[in-house]
């Protein structure tokens, strides 16, 4: 009885009930380059419960505020989008931290945000030949610096069509998570397209973002939940988001900085 | 200081007294019988053959009498003036024979007092279980023991201990089995024919044993009958098999082929059109041969090659062209064991073998439209294999009539394509895609070291594990150890202690046994797996009954698991040029299983059962998921209830049924759903925690009926699998409900169920 009573002693793993899930969610994604500031409250639904279709999940009576150290912003409702809102006239800037405050029927809810530092990179070469597009992208910055970067790029090409443009997308979007970026340079050399025969010019568009590392993780999990199948949902590990909201809601309050780089290139 | 002792003085040992020695076989087929009891009446000295059936007996200078029993045989005894002392003898045992009106009932029992961490059971055993359509299987009717739990409805992969599937040892004729299913986890690799006997180990492991970290299933494969030909199958629902044995040379040598193979394609193909055809279907084929060189030697070849191949193609006929499609899923085991027995003393057993084994899944999938010039294609091919290349020494020492030593020595070389990936198309522009896995290769070896003694009322074994794994630079020792106290002639108390290191894991769909398993070797960020077993027994045994208690507890470091949102083939982004890595969709944590196992067993008279009740709990923890909380493991049920029971009405006339009752387990299931914007009705899912939600109570009951001819040999055997008709839980999915009229959307968790109730029924017969 001893022995067995010591394997009951030695049995005691503690394992903490899943917590419940707040009822409310917020989303906002902030940038210096954007003209609007918008923030989105709406209600968190059950398993079994009926969702409307349309407009009704949003939270209509809450108070918004946007703190920055020196000023702040009240957002108000827009009927058009749900979304409480406000013009950024040069409110929000680069390597400032912002403090969301939102309450409503006696709650309280805090999130904030540190606005990415602006990196301009270097365009150092650029070339379309066949159907590959090659550019190269230099930081500032030396050695794998810790960052949360984004590279999205797309090509239009003129070829003298009604419907003005044929484009492509240079390869998915690349991430500094991605193991063969080295923090210095990228270089997108890819082409899922074809250069039609008659083009004359070729339009490459770059959009660098740098985000703000809760922001960052949530929209690399977004990206897989996007792209996996009905069928292959059913063979992969869940997607668990984290959230950054105090206060008793889930979601995002996250902010970015973009530069976009357009370059033309005759064929 | 006393094992160094023994070590040092290897050679010098055993040589003080005269001893009798050799080989116990079944009289009819010659076939090798282990762990019959030979016991020496003058001293009351009592050896076991091993599993080679081999012993080694002590003698006292006068005559001595020896008898030699083994359940199901008539018992003999003899005097050892009748022996030539000094060479090997071989000791036969002949069947019990009984009348054609008399039923009699012995079987072997499960559980050994004396090996507390080992279940047993005889191919004769496996084969009359009522399971899925009616097909008899190893692995299955394991999953009716208590600690041992099969992974979903109707698989043949199984847990044991709250252990994950990769994390047991599958062995045919010492050779590993990578991956044990076939019709995706419906049926085991081991076809029962050419099935001698299975032992499965779950704690108190043997050093000779290593390599993986929750249990070990040691299949041995009938040698052949070295003195007449037999011809023995059966005709089922979905697979037929067929068995052949016989002499080579009579009394010196023999062979075994066997068969098994599903033919549902075979029969559909006449009924498919020319655009249209799919099949499926998986074969075995197990052969081997032994051969008598000297009473001393003998060696053994044993081969075993199985595949499943589901198929597709499509032949669309669009405007002047066709559309083709091809789609091919197969993966297939080989194992090739050659194997060299020796006495080399009369208290001194080798075994030398040789071994290869083999795994490879391939999945190709292709179109191609000649509407085009050149023709549009698109390829996809997905390929992962194993290369397992084993040499093994094990050694039987009998130091004095009451301690044997184990020792040996093993290394096995992998090659590993964990994962080769290639995706071809012309459609838009050309593109080639291959994002593999490097190759890799690794040596795994082991020595080890062990004592297995009894004094008067006490037994013990006690070993050391010495084990290595060049990827990683890891030199581990392993310390093995149990003892044991018969507190009455009845009552046993036993507790053991085993250390275990895993140095390959599978990553794998942790759900419904699809074929994708994919092994792959530790490296230094994922390391290698570590086990600490403790476990305690209570064993009551008397003559027909057997009673047993056990106490574990499970410590694992190194467990792997999924990275939120990841795929376990990892092709969802085709854009992403990375080398494909693994250690970027797998994390590793600890896991604690613990838990009681209550067992109980009937074994002689014409109602016979056994029934296992198991409360046990699995927990883990891992910093990259749930927040670095511990949550419960898929695997953990904490109430298991499992009945096994025959009722042999005749001899000709047998009844049997099996019920399993398993309380729900952990998953992951969406608790809430998440709005970015309105109005919209896309959302994001939102999960509570890690295995937040538990599943329904599995329950289900088979039945089946046995029904011989006159002469006993050939039989009908009819079975009911899942007699009630249960709608046990498959998979849960979340199904959104429309309501335009009102302008809604419900979220509903949806439970899929897979097999109903489902009757079935085979001719077996043998001449």
């Amino acid at each position: 009885m001893f022995l067995f009573s010591t394997i009951s002693t030695l049995s005691c793993m503690e394992v903490e009930d899943t917590p419940d899930i707040p009822d409310t969610s917020v989303y906002s994604l902030i940038s210096p380059q954007d003209t609007l500031i918008e923030v989105f409250i709406a209600k968190v639904y059950r398993r079994a419960d009926f969702i409307p279709l349309d407009s009704g999940k949003y939270i209509p009576n809450a108070k918004v505020f946007i703190f920055s150290p020196t000023d702040s912003v009240e957002l108000k409702l827009n009927s058009r989008t749900k979304k409480y809102d406000c013009r950024n006239d040069g409110f929000i800037k680069n390597g400032e931290t912002y403090y969301l405050k939102i309450s409503f029927d006696n709650k309280n809810l805090s999130a904030q945000t540190r606005i990415p530092d602006k990196y301009v990179p270097v365009l150092s070469d650029v070339s379309v030949s066949n159907s590959l597009a090659t550019l190269s992208l230099e930081w500032q910055k030396s050695g794998r610096q810790q960052g949360f970067y984004r590279v999205l790029s797309n090509v239009e090409f003129d070829i003298n069509l009604r419907t003005g443009f044929y484009w492509g997308n240079a390869g998915g979007p690349l991430d500094t998570q991605d193991t063969y970026f080295n923090g210095e340079r990228i270089v997108l050399e890819d082409g899922n397209f074809t250069v039609p025969y008659n083009a004359k010019k070729a339009d490459l568009y770059f959009s660098h973002n740098s985000y703000d590392p809760a922001a960052y993780n949530f929209i690399r999990k977004l990206d897989v939940i996007q792209n996996r199948t009905e069928f292959l949902k059913h063979f992969e590990a869940p997607v668990f988001l984290e959230y950054n909201i105090d206060g008793g809601a889930i979601g995002l309050f996250g902010s970015f900085s973009n530069y976009e780089i357009h370059k033309t290139v005759l064929l | 200081m006393r094992p160094l002792f023994y070590i040092i003085f290897f050679f010098i040992a055993g040589k003080g007294y005269a001893q009798v020695f050799g080989f116990v076989k079944d009289g009819n087929s010659k076939e090798v019988l282990a762990g019959v009891i030979v016991k020496n009446r003058n001293t009351n000295q009592v050896v076991q053959t091993n599993h080679y059936g081999f012993f080694s007996l002590k003698l006292t200078e006068e005559t001595n009498i020896i008898t030699v029993s083994f359940l199901g045989y008539e018992s003999i005894q003899f005097s050892t003036d009748s022996l030539a002392i000094g060479s090997p003898v071989t000791l036969l045992l002949y069947p019990e024979i009984h009348s054609l009106k008399e039923v009699k009932v012995s079987a072997a029992k499960l559980h050994n007092p004396e090996e507390p961490g080992k279940l047993k059971l005889t191919g004769a055993k496996i084969r009359e279980i009522p399971l899925l359509l009616g097909e008899k299987d190893p692995l299955k009717a394991f999953q009716l023991l208590p600690g041992i739990q099969e992974i979903s409805e109707g698989s043949a992969s199984f847990s044991v201990r709250g252990g994950n599937k990769d994390q047991n040892l599958l062995l045919l004729d010492e050779a590993v089995v990578y991956n044990g299913n076939h019709l995706f986890g419906f049926f085991s690799t081991f076809n029962p024919d050419p099935v001698s006997q299975a032992e499965i180990y779950k704690g108190a492991f043997p050093s000779q044993y290593g390599g993986r970290l929750s249990s070990v299933l040691d299949v041995k494969m009938k040698e052949g009958n070295k003195e007449s030909y037999g011809i023995e199958g059966g005709i089922g629902l979905i697979t037929s098999r067929l068995m052949a044995e016989g002499p080579i040379k009579k009394g010196k040598s023999s062979f075994i082929l066997s068969g098994r193979r599903t033919y549902a394609d075979l029969l559909i193909l006449p009924f498919q059109s020319e655009r249209e055809k799919t099949g499926y279907y998986f074969m075995d084929f197990n052969a081997k041969a032994n051969f008598i060189l000297n009473p001393s030697n003998q060696v053994f070849f044993s081969y075993y090659t199985g595949e499943d191949l589901f198929y597709q193609k499509n032949k669309i006929p669009r405007r002047d062209s066709y559309l083709l499609n091809n789609t091919d899923l197969k993966w297939s085991n080989s194992t090739f064991t050659s194997r060299l027995n020796s006495v080399l003393k009369p208290n001194y057993f080798l075994n030398l073998s040789l071994i290869y084994s083999k795994y490879y899944m391939k999945y190709t999938e292709g179109t191609e439209q000649d509407y085009y010039d050149p023709p549009r294609f698109n390829r996809l091919r997905l390929y992962s294999d194993i290369h397992d290349f084993t040499v093994k020494l094990d050694n039987d020492f009998y130091l004095r009539p009451t301690l044997l030593l184990k020792w040996g020595a093993k290394n096995s070389f992998y090659q590993f394509t964990p994962r080769d990936f290639y995706y071809a198309s012309n459609r838009t522009g050309e593109e080639n895609i291959q994002q593999n896995s490097p190759q890799q290769s690794a040596h795994e070896g082991a020595l080890y070291l062990n004592f297995i003694g009894k004094k008067h009322r006490l037994f013990y074994e006690t070993g050391l594990r010495l084990a290595y794994f060049t990827s990683t630079r890891s030199f581990n020792p392993e310390t093995r150890g149990m003892i044991g106290y018969h507190l009455s002639d009845h009552l046993t108390l036993s507790g053991a202690y085993s250390k275990m290191n895993q140095y390959i894991h599978l990553v794998s769909n942790t759900g419904n046994g699809l074929p994708t398993d994919i092994w792959i070797p530790a490296n230094k960020v994922l390391k290698p797996s570590q086990s600490d077993i403790l476990s305690i027994n209570m064993n009551y045994n008397k003559p027909g009954w057997n009673f047993n208690l056990d106490a574990y507890y499970k410590w694992i470091t190194g467990n792997n698991e999924y990275k939120s949102g990841v795929s376990f083939l990892g092709i969802t982004n085709l854009s992403n040029r990375d080398p494909f890595l693994w250690e970027n969709i797998l994390t590793q944590g600890k896991s604690w299983n613990y838990g009681y196992e209550l067992a109980a067993e009937k074994t002689n008279g014409r109602f016979t059962f056994w029934s296992g009740y198991t409360l046990s709990w699995s927990v883990s923890k891992f910093d990259d998921l749930n927040d670095g909380k511990a949550f419960y493991n898929r695997q953990d049920r904490r109430h298991i209830l499992e009945f096994t029971g025959k009722y042999k009405i005749s001899n000709r006339l047998s009844f049997s049924s099996n019920f399993v009752f398993m309380s729900g387990n952990p998953l992951s299931v969406a608790d809430a759903m998440f709005f970015r914007e309105d109005p919209y009705y896309n959302y994001l899912e939102v999960y509570s925690g890690f295995n937040n939600f538990r599943t329904e109570h599995y329950h289900r009951m088979d039945v089946g009926i046995t029904l011989k001819d006159k002469k006993l040999k050939n039989f009908w055997d009819f079975t009911i699998y899942n007699l009630y008709n249960r709608k046990n839980p498959y998979t849960y999915s979340i199904e959104n409900t429309f309501d335009l009229s009102q302008r809604t959307v419900r979220p509903v968790l949806k439970r899929q169920w897979l097999i109903p109730i489902l009757p079935s029924i085979s001719y077996n017969f043998k001449f």
